[in-house]
């Protein structure tokens, strides 16, 4: 019982990094998935997103909103990369991996011109406790996990049950023949990429108050969300959930006992130890 | 109906149609016949806008559709069922269906599932998992959910057996008396091209080489010898 009570927490911990995780690999794979390009302008997306919250806040609008506003708002940035920069460059994909690097650069510097290097922090909407049972843990880690899951769910329906979801999954498949049946497939990229980048932007927002938001945060998602993929498979949603749970859960309980640095070097030689048992990752294709 | 003037189309270096002419009348099955690799499939992919002519027109009706993209070229009433069928092989039988109408709204019409009531009992079954004839049935009616005016069909009786071809023809035919659909058919098989077209032309080395009426042509005919080499 003792072992419990000590153990809930930080597997509670561990749960709610592995949801925002998930919300970033889930951006990044649709992205790739549909357009074939890996944004690694995607972890800037994310530091994007936290910044907005903390600007909303500091403006006085609530959380919660502003949490909102910000998806919005790196939505429309993602709008505004792929009409100027992805769409030129599709089928290309040597080169969106340099433009969307250079892209993640770009953004990193204008994060610092506009606001400078040094780090902020965020209060949470609330700093209450909830009991639950023999532990008390924070309120707001809670409400970000059930948000997190809930769009996550809302994401995976979106893709499975309607008609946008249908076409983009055509268009991913063979994108001439969803071009044939009268299908825009360069719509249907654009929407794609708008989804992952709020995606991206919903995470970092959500994460803000919980660690300190600066330009270089990005990269400290961005890494374990390419291992996510690369351990869970990119071929299906399921896969980038269980890769994004061994990776992130990994990372997050490893964190507890050794340094993090070290926890990183396990989780890598983890990775690497799974892709290569299963070079296209634990899940296969459906 | 369909009005293809001067084509110039090519991958990359070299070109692949040299100038092809040739008129589809509205409500007619129209051939094209030829051996492999005279850019039948080209010339498919073109109309479909899959690829950009290089020189020419493409007029369906008044309407110039050359070099415009394959979504809008969908929209003005234009459906391919492309060689190898197309079909998504990972999603449901309805839901290759509702792709085909997925564009423009609405469900799939009812009379779809008449002309193809095998399709109908298959409704739930994965794509890929069909036989050869079930999928280019599929290919076929997705193609006429979304009620085209032009049908393009790439090869239909590729990989059928000359009973599944048959009644594929003769199903084509009531279809095409049935909506006054317009079909532009390359094919190889000459029994279905005596069967349903009307005309035949033949394309040899990028340009149309002529044509004959579709009923005159025999295994013997020298243009069938000269341009199919059978």
């Amino acid at each position: 019982m003792d072992a419990m009570i000590a153990w809930a927490p930080l597997l509670l911990d561990a749960l709610s990094f592995v949801l925002v995780l998930a919300l970033v690999s889930l951006g990044l794979v649709v992205i790739f998935g549909l357009l074939g390009v890996i944004n690694l302008a995607h972890g800037e997306l994310f530091m994007l997103g936290a910044y907005a919250v903390a600007l909303a806040v500091g403006w006085g609008v609530p959380f919660w909103l502003a949490a909102a506003l910000a998806a919005l708002a790196v939505g429309a940035v993602g709008w505004l990369i792929s009409a100027v920069l992805i769409e030129r460059l599709a089928a290309r994909p040597l080169d969106t991996i340099l433009a969307t690097w250079g892209l993640a650069i770009a953004l990193r510097q204008g994060v610092v011109l506009a606001f400078g290097p040094q780090s902020r922090n965020l209060d949470a909407p609330t700093d209450a406790d909830v009991v639950l049972g023999a532990i008390s843990y924070p309120a707001y880690r809670l409400y970000l996990m059930a948000l997190a899951a809930t769009v996550l769910i809302a994401t995976l329906l979106l893709f499975a049950r309607t008609r946008f979801g249908l076409t983009a999954r055509a268009a991913m498949a063979r994108p001439d023949m969803a071009a044939a049946l009268g299908i825009d497939v360069r719509r249907v990229w654009r929407r794609t990429f708008v989804l992952g980048a709020a995606l991206a932007g919903l995470a970092g927002a959500l994460i803000a108050p919980l660690i300190s938001v600066d330009p270089y945060m990005g990269l400290g998602f961005l890494v374990p969300a390419f291992l996510s993929i690369l351990v869970g498979g990119s071929a299906s949603f399921a896969g980038v959930l269980v890769g994004t749970g061994i990776v992130g859960g990994a990372d997050s309980l490893l964190g507890h006992w050794l340094s993090p640095l070290a926890a990183q070097i396990v989780v890598f030689v983890v990775a690497v130890l799974a892709i290569r048992v299963r070079p296209t990752g634990l899940v296969r294709a459906p | 109906m369909l009005t293809i003037s001067d084509l110039h189309v090519g991958y990359g270096h070299g070109t692949v149609l040299q100038g092809v002419s040739m008129i589809v009348p509205r409500g007619t099955v129209t051939a094209l016949m030829g051996r492999n690799g005279m850019g039948k499939t080209t010339l498919c992919r073109a109309l479909m806008g899959l690829l950009a002519p290089s020189a020419g027109s493409i007029r369906l009706d008044e309407l110039e559709i050359g070099g415009r993209p394959p979504h809008r070229i969908a929209a003005a009433g234009v459906a391919y069922v492309p060689q190898g069928r197309g079909i998504f092989e990972r999603f449901t039988v309805e839901e290759n269906l509702e792709l085909g109408v997925a564009a423009r709204g609405g469900r799939v019409p009812a009379h779809v599932y008449r002309w193809f009531p095998t399709l109908a009992e298959l409704r739930r079954r994965t794509a890929g998992t069909l036989s050869g004839g079930e999928q280019q049935a599929l290919a076929i009616a997705r193609a006429l959910v979304s009620e085209p005016r032009l049908l393009i069909l790439d090869e239909p009786s590729e990989g059928l057996q000359p009973s599944l071809v048959e009644e594929m023809g003769s199903l084509l035919l009531r279809i095409v008396a049935d909506r006054h659909l317009t079909v532009f058919l390359v094919e190889q098989n000459l029994a279905l091209v005596r069967r349903i077209a009307t005309i035949a032309a033949f394309l040899v080395d990028g340009r149309i080489a002529g044509g004959a009426a579709a009923r005159d042509l025999s295994p013997e005919s020298p243009v069938i010898h000269r341009h199919l080499g059978l």
